[in-house]
């Protein structure tokens, strides 16, 4: 049975400017264990798409569809949300002052986090945060249990809500933009920590990001969505080794590298990111290379075992176009 | 040189509690040159003073110690109104494409600003003239003049954040993060558009940006920085292709490369430990508490830049001893 499943779910905001959706109709099956990557710019959906999973849109949001847990439906079951949040799913934002509770000490948050879920005593919690501090390589630890968040780097603030999420210890960790707030240097630590995590505590890990260079880091699977739905989906060595659909093509080459032809301008991706009106067709089809009159009407997501893709004229498998 | 600074400093008063104030330094000793129609990027991490550094040159920060030439004349010791009367010739574009446009304003009275103050003997239709045909230059029809900021996308709101930069055409445009907040698929149509109007116009850049292949695109030169301090500057091909300072190194080494096959194989060096507080720099060489080349001399003496090759400029006692002791970066 998938760890997370959801089924055609769909996300709205009422807006001044009227309603918005956000997510368009989403299928995805986390299965124990298995890392995917989330992948989109913004306005692309993706960060609302597990918030709404786990509970946690804006006032004006509402979702639809199918969300299921362990094969439990979690929406609109705000106590199974609060039973599954934390020992279930832990959850790791962008910004790590977000996730943390700003008047609490790093040592208290982490403590808490056991208490709530386990009925853990004051001081075995305490013992188990410091570990958890190793565990998260937070240099230092009995210094930072007494610290407060505003008074830790960015990194190892970044660290502590990790650790905060993983002390209930999770079956799946969903981390929305882990490192894009931190340096490169801090974010190539933080991917390694990630990869290390996994392997020595066995989680499934939904990453959520725009950045593809993190993504090769750590996923086994790619899920790329563009306007609030999925244009392509697959392993991940093979979604970035041959591409199939032109906006996932267009989004590695337009990567900088520190290997591009400095002879030749950057490549790019014409036009702007999608809007939020309704569109009976392929959304991509205004900044796409190859669409036809065929795109006026929407590709349904299909393909083959694990690789899918949504485009009438996808690229070939063995790469080109 | 168009512009040439040596030794520059930028220190702030923090407060300390009371009666206690305390100096961050900012910015310590950094020395660099930019020659016309050149692009001198500056790298390096948060709190490394590159956005301070780039400030301070067209006097936005205040200079506490360092000569600052422009076109051969001191300008370090100028007032406030002397930077302005500068300004026609210095601009600057910002990170957040959105925030630094007035939302109240429509496109063409932002871009439009420059030229009255600068020209304010130009006409209104003289003016919504130049206004349009520079809104057109830089990739945006001359009607977007007449429409607000928010109507717009990021990477378009930054087309008309540069469009108000090169209105009066300068001769240098200080870049901050000019493409950090922009999505990927549209970060190369503004570095690309950067350099069609560097060519065009005769500009020069200074381009600041944590993204280092994206400052590999622009530049001619490259200004390394850490906590402050130039590490390693030198052209472009040099810092790329044999960077030679142990930072340099380390941070060339971090960036990820978009192949699952090589980045889960991959070991990397990185610097050890944490960022110093700026407000208590290490002694010596501010890099060496994260430098797994650091020795006792490198605590006892700050190194100094000195030349490398030709151009090539180092801050690092022990740059010889390459590349014992470190991962060598793969090929690129």
């Amino acid at each position: 049975m998938a760890l997370l499943e959801l089924e055609s779910l769909h996300v709205r905001f009422r807006t001044r400017e009227g309603e918005l959706e956000a997510v368009r109709g989403m299928d995805l099956a986390v299965e124990p264990g298995e890392c995917v990557a989330i992948v989109g710019e913004s306005g692309s959906g993706k960060s609302q798409t597990l918030l709404a999973a786990t509970g946690m849109l804006a006032a004006n949001g509402t979702a639809s569809g199918r969300v299921a847990f362990e094969g439990e439906s979690l929406l609109g079951q705000p106590a199974r949300l609060a039973r599954v949040r934390g020992p279930g799913i832990g959850y790791v934002f962008q910004d790590a002052l977000g996730s943390l509770t700003p008047h609490l000490t790093v040592g208290a948050q982490l403590a808490e986090a056991l208490a709530v879920h386990h009925g853990v005593s004051a001081a075995d919690a305490r013992t188990e945060a410091r570990r958890m501090l190793e565990r998260v390589q937070v240099p230092d630890p009995d210094a930072r249990l007494g610290q407060y968040p505003h008074e830790l780097s960015g990194g190892t603030r970044q660290r502590v809500a990790i650790a905060a999420a993983l002390m209930p210890q999770p079956r799946l960790l969903i981390a929305d933009e882990p490192t894009t707030a931190l340096d490169v240097t801090v974010q190539a630590q933080v991917v390694a920590l990630f990869r290390d995590l996994r392997a020595s505590l066995g989680m499934a890990l939904v990453l959520v990001t725009h950045d593809l260079g993190v993504v090769a880091g750590l996923a086994d699977r790619v899920i790329v969505m563009y306007a609030g739905r999925i244009v392509e989906e697959g392993p991940a060595v093979a979604l970035f080794a041959s591409p199939r659909h032109p906006y996932t093509a267009g989004l590695l080459a337009a990567l900088p590298r520190l290997d591009d032809d400095l002879a030749a301008p950057m490549r790019t991706i014409p036009g702007v990111p999608p809007g939020a009106g309704r569109d009976a067709g392929c959304a991509f089809r205004y900044r796409c290379g190859h669409a036809s009159g065929r795109c006026e009407v929407r590709p349904d997501l299909a393909g083959s075992g694990s690789s899918r893709v949504a485009c009438h004229h996808p690229r070939d498998p063995g790469g080109g176009s | 040189m168009l512009l040439e600074g040596r030794d520059l400093a930028v220190r702030y008063r923090v407060s300390g509690g009371l009666l206690r104030s305390r100096w961050l330094t900012a910015v310590d000793g950094a020395s660099l040159s930019l020659s016309s129609g050149g692009t001198l990027g500056v790298v390096g991490e948060s709190g490394c003073g590159k956005s301070t550094l780039g400030r301070a040159l067209i006097g936005l920060a205040p200079l506490a110690a360092g000569e600052l030439r422009w076109q051969g004349q001191r300008v370090d010791g100028l007032s406030a109104r002397g930077w302005r009367r500068l300004r026609r010739e210095l601009q600057i574009v910002f990170q957040d494409p959105l925030g630094s446009l007035d939302p109240r304003m429509t496109v063409g009275q932002s871009v439009a600003e420059p030229l009255a103050v600068f020209e304010p003997s130009l006409s209104r239709a003289a003016r919504r003239t130049r206004v349009g045909e520079t809104l057109e230059r830089v990739g945006l029809p001359a009607g977007a003049a007449d429409r607000y900021p928010h109507e717009f996308s990021g990477g378009q709101c930054q087309r008309i954040g540069i469009a108000r930069a090169v209105i009066l055409k300068p001769r240098l445009v200080v870049c901050d993060e000019p493409v950090s907040a922009l999505d990927v698929s549209v970060q190369g149509q503004v570095v690309n558009l950067l350099r069609e109007l560097r060519d065009d116009l005769g500009l020069a850049y200074l381009f600041i940006s944590h993204n280092l292949a994206v400052v590999r695109h622009l530049s001619t030169e490259v200004v390394v920085m850490y906590l402050g301090r130039v590490m390693e500057s030198g052209p472009r091909d040099a810092i790329y292709g044999r960077p030679l300072h142990p930072y340099t190194r380390m941070l060339l080494d971090a960036v990820p490369v978009a192949d699952p096959q090589i980045e889960r194989h991959r070991t990397r060096t990185l610097p050890s430990g944490e960022l110093p507080s700026p407000l208590s720099p290490p002694d010596g060489c501010v890099f060496r508490t994260r430098c797994p080349l650091a020795e006792a001399r490198c605590a006892e003496r700050r190194p100094l830049l000195q030349e490398a090759a030709p151009g090539h400029r180092i801050a690092c006692h022990r740059w010889r001893e390459w590349p014992t002791g470190l991962n060598t970066p793969p090929d690129r």
